[in-house]
């Protein structure tokens, strides 16, 4: 039985389709992320579970029930904003237990549960400041702790760490993997960010413009994505896209437009171009499966240094070939200048080729 | 010569907050310098005095070996690029470049002249007839950029231009903007709170916290020798890992209930004193995570696994309840509760001293 | 050094402001110390020349004026007397007010929470009428009134002013409602109540300031308002303004007395207003600044 259902969800505002035939699924005790850039849906689509929202089409099922005409209340679900929505005048306490208080739990009975939740999520000391108090991080444990103290079917987080700074965000993220882990809290989160998205989720469904685009694990999306906007919206830095043909007079290779390149084409993706019968195709490949190379290599992509990103940990090489920049990630000690020659070696066992008319992976 | 020199700049708001407390920052002629730290710390504060919107308190800030202290910010032949562009919405992209110059009153020819040289450097050519309001953030963004550079000041002066737009695009503009201000060759000062973005862009990296200069250097300076416990934490992504000890013999470094326990080299020993309380810092890429221990690895449990696609980020627990971040490629396909053998890059530990903050050398 | 050149015209300049802002505070005030010293002096004091502003020392002191304006012995009837008046405008201004403001925010957590049809062009619908002077439609006004027998009656004035001021309060309460985000009523419901109980125990706490400072511009509007009541309540139910007025017409103008009676007229507003300025300021600027 799944904890969340949603069917052929569609949710228009005036003109504009935010979401267009959404069918989702998350299982008990799944993180599953609703990942997209904004307004791609995602927040509309949590809003709409909530029942903070009316579904233009669809129904929204819980554990097998339809909840479409329950109100927020009675859905039993528990939500975290974005901006956490603290009530101001209230203590930590108070916005803490105003939940179980709406839901006429005894008085001892909240105390004890709201210490537990306080312990935690370590926010015990500020039990009785008020939210104007508190900084940045301290707020979004409260609301998280105003979400966790219940016992609710499915916890609905929009975008809940954007706000803060990048330090806080990923030591939150972390805690929250493990809190998910140790609680096996059904979840729902959206982010449009995709390193959280991969560091958190168990399943990650990619949204585009109201449009389902994919759902998968982490390495699903990541190293099969279906079409070309999920295979550029995941992987930091971007995966390069290169326009090129398929050349089979001789070795199967594959060509740019100018003759600026060309690599050998592994078998399966030569079935796959000569499957859909394109002559040109749009190769994908990844900064990480590119190799640096000072000298002439075969079967490579020839070019020049154009920018030099220094991130510590690494060095991405931003590299001008023919028309078109590539970057290749590189190890951070490299020692290159803007301008020099440069050969990036592709891995061949991890090329994607999309077709660059409906833009979907062959 | 258009460098910039700030010196002992101090900014004291109403209320006697101490913005900008005894700054000083030397930019070279056609050097990029990033000024970055979290909100709040001073960086824009200290762009603006740079710029002449604000009056600093005390201090002394030379242009181009002028000193610009009383200077309104119309003579000192600066830009300033705003975090909000500031697009004027009723004129098109051609007359928003176009208005600094015809507010120096340049003949027709050349403004004209001007305008399109600097739009075909930002390949905004096709977009000179349109109002902001018809352009995307990348492209207001580039425009309010040629309204800076079509004046071609003496210098740049950069406040958090890219915040304002989300991650891909964000990652295309540092590229761009970073070729841009080499090809051009203009100093530019530039604000940022996003260390990614400071390591990309900048020739050098000036730290800021609390209103103090923390640490000026290259990228790779601030990333491998950071001078301060502040610097070392808010570089790097993941955070560097810090830790509290104390030398013991060994020579080891120590936990406060002992349950951690890092031998370490006599070198590294010499540097610490002896029985005081020290943080030790490194990086997650700096921890190997080895599914066969050998003597001198530290034992540590899996605790958390995020996948980042091209590596994944291990939290592992050490002896004595710690967690630590740990870099490892995607091949390692590690579950939570696995026991692994963590082997520490002895060469890329940093120590701090906790009074001070500052690293240990 | 090149510093105290930037403070000597630093210097300069806050004089200069300074200056401004009292000459300008002088201009606003003096008229208020000119009615409190002729509420205070004796009647032949008042327009006596060289004029005398210093009390003890240029003349003498008095409460008599007070005295004889606060009795219920005047003129006429005892209708016909300023504490009459003055309860009469306690009562509209008050009713209308509290009225005015309840709607009113009902309304604007409407407009500013729900799609509305048509919601821009009813907006400026409800706006538009407080474009025209209201003098505009004195005499249609005059005419529905005397049709429904409306005139003279505390239920009619307090009518019209409420339909003045609710316009007023739609418009500062969703400015003022838009600013604060709907987050708060829905996390409430989420956790388990319903969209009443949610504006009630969050949203209504938040607004109330200000929703006070609204009350203060619409009792002010009231408390003023001299062309309607004038017009409509002649014989029953007159408020303050139109018996100061009457007051002028009897012969010679007793000054002093006319000026008490202004003096306490206008001294429940300045002291509710001093209470809730705080609140009143954030009122003025609702909505102006988008983040």
């Amino acid at each position: 039985m799944a904890q969340l259902e949603i069917e052929h969800l569609t949710k228009r505002f005036g003109s504009i389709t935010a979401v267009h035939d959404l069918t989702l699924e998350v299982a008990d005790g799944e993180f599953l992320v609703l990942l997209g850039p904004n307004g791609a849906g995602k927040t509309t689509t949590l809003r709409c579970v909530a029942g903070l929202e009316k579904p233009d089409a669809g129904h929204i099922k819980m554990e097998d029930q339809l909840v479409d005409g329950m109100s927020p209340a009675a859905r039993n679900v528990a939500f975290v904003f974005q901006n956490y929505a603290l009530y101001p005048r209230k203590t930590v306490f108070q916005n803490i237990a105003f939940p179980l208080e709406a839901h006429r739990y005894p008085r001892e009975e909240i105390r004890q549960r709201v210490h537990q939740v306080a312990d935690l999520l370590h926010i015990t000391h500020l039990l009785d400041r008020r939210p104007a108090q508190l900084s940045g991080g301290e707020q979004q444990r409260v609301a998280l702790g105003r979400a966790l103290v219940r016992q609710a079917r499915i916890y609905l987080m929009d975008e809940p760490l954007t706000n803060l700074d990048f330090k806080l965000r990923v030591e939150m993220r972390t805690e929250f993997k493990r809190l998910h882990e140790e609680f096996r809290y059904t979840l729902l989160y959206v982010t449009n960010d995709q390193t959280e998205a991969m560091a958190l989720a168990d399943r990650i469904a990619v949204l585009h413009r109201g449009h389902l685009q994919q759902v998968g694990s982490p390495g699903e999306v990541y190293d099969h994505p279906v079409n070309l906007f999920v295979a550029t919206f995941i992987g930091f830095p971007r995966m390069n896209l290169l326009d090129c043909a398929l050349s089979t007079d001789g070795p199967a290779r594959l060509c740019a437009q100018d003759g600026a390149w060309a690599i050998p084409a592994p078998d399966r993706v030569r079935e796959a171009v000569r499957r859909v019968g394109r002559e040109r195709v749009i190769l994908g490949i990844r900064p990480e499966d590119l190799t640096p190379a000072f000298e002439e290599q075969p079967a490579s992509l020839a070019g020049r240094v154009f920018v030099i990103e220094p991130l510590g940990d690494r060095t991405i090489v931003d590299v001008q070939v023919g028309g078109v920049t590539v970057r290749v990630k590189a190890h951070a000690e490299i020692r290159v200048d803007v301008g020099q020659p440069i050969w990036l070696v592709p891995n061949l066992n991890r090329l994607h080729v999309f077709d660059p008319q409906t833009g979907r992976a062959l | 010569m258009a460098e910039i020199r700030i010196q002992n700049l101090v900014k004291i708001f109403p209320g006697n907050t101490r913005a900008v407390d005894d700054v000083s920052i030397h930019v070279a002629d056609g050097e990029f310098l990033v000024l970055l730290g979290p909100s709040g710390c001073g960086k824009t504060t200290t762009l603006r005095c740079v710029a002449g919107l604000e009056r600093q308190t005390s201090g002394d800030i030379y242009i181009g070996k002028r000193l610009v202290n009383a200077m309104p910010p119309a003579d000192r032949d600066i830009a300033f690029v705003f975090q909000f562009y500031a697009l004027y919405p009723h004129l098109s992209a051609y007359d928003n470049i176009a208005f600094p110059l015809k507010a120096a009153r340049l003949p027709k020819a050349e403004v004209d002249q001007r305008v399109h040289q600097v739009a075909e450097m930002l390949k905004i050519n096709h977009l000179l007839d349109r109002r902001p309001k018809r352009l995307s953030s990348g492209e207001q963004q580039r425009v309010a950029l040629g309204r800076a550079i079509v004046r071609r000041p003496q210098v740049f002066l950069l406040d958090e231009p890219l915040t304002n737009m989300d991650a891909s695009l964000r990652a295309d503009m540092r590229v761009e903007l970073k070729h841009l201000q080499q090809e051009l060759g203009v100093t530019t000062l530039y604000v940022t709170h996003d260390q990614t973005e400071a390591m990309v862009m900048g020739q050098k990296v000036a730290v800021m916290d609390a209103g103090k200069l923390q640490q000026v250097g290259t990228p790779l300076e601030v990333y491998n020798h950071p001078a301060t416990l502040f610097v070392a934490g808010f570089i790097g992504s993941p955070p560097m890992n810090i830790l509290d000890v104390t030398l013991e013999a060994g020579p080891s470094l120590v936990n406060s209930d002992g349950a951690f326990r890092l031998p370490v080299d006599t070198a590294l020993a010499e540097k610490c004193p002896p029985r005081t309380p020290l943080k030790m810092g490194i990086r997650s890429e700096d921890l190997h995570i080895t599914s066969d221990p050998t003597a001198g690895d530290m034992p540590a449990e899996v605790y958390v696994v995020e996948p980042l696609g091209d590596e994944t980020i291990y939290s592992l627990r050490f002896a004595g309840n710690h967690l630590m971040l740990a870099k490892a490629p995607p091949t390692l396909d590690l579950k939570v509760g696995d026991k692994v053998g963590v082997r520490f890059e002895r060469s890329r530990l940093h120590i701090f001293d906790v009074a001070t903050g500052k690293a240990l050398r | 050094m090149s510093t105290s050149r930037f403070k000597v015209s630093y210097v300069a300049g806050q004089i200069v402001s300074w200056l401004l802002v009292a000459l300008t505070l002088f201009f606003f005030l003096f008229p208020f110390y000119w009615m409190f010293l002729a509420s205070i002096k004796q009647p032949g004091d008042v327009t006596s020349l060289p004029p005398r502003f210093i009390p003890f020392v240029q003349f003498k002191p008095t409460l008599e004026n007070y005295a004889i304006v606060l009795s219920t012995s005047a003129m006429g009837s005892r209708q016909n007397t300023f504490p009459w008046a003055l309860l009469n405008s306690i009562l509209v201004g008050g009713t209308a007010t509290v009225v005015a403001v309840i709607l009113g925010t009902l309304t604007a957590y409407a407009f500013s929470r729900f799609r509305v049809k048509g919601e821009a062009d009813l907006l400026f619908f409800i706006l538009s009428t407080r474009m025209l002077p209201p003098v505009v439609v004195l005499i249609p006004i005059f005419l529905m009134f005397t049709d429904l027998g409306l005139p003279n009656t505390f239920v009619g004035i307090t009518l019209l002013y409420i339909t003045s001021g609710l316009p007023f309060v739609v418009w500062m309460m969703k400015g003022f409602f838009d600013e604060i985000p709907h987050e708060y009523e829905e996390a409430a419901m989420v956790d388990g109540y319903s969209r009443l109980e949610a504006v009630w125990k969050i949203v209504i706490p938040e607004a109330f300031p200000a929703m006070l400072a609204t009350a203060v511009f619409v009792l002010i509007m009231a408390w003023n308002e001299f062309v309607f009541v004038t017009l409509l309540n002649k014989q029953s139910w007159g408020t303050v303004p139109p018996f100061l007025y009457q007051i002028i017409g009897y012969g010679r103008t007793e000054w002093s007395r006319m000026a008490a009676a202004a003096i306490i007229y206008i001294t429940p507003i300045v002291v509710f207003t001093f209470a809730v300025r705080n609140h009143l300021l954030r009122g003025v600027t609702f909505g102006a600044v988008r983040r």
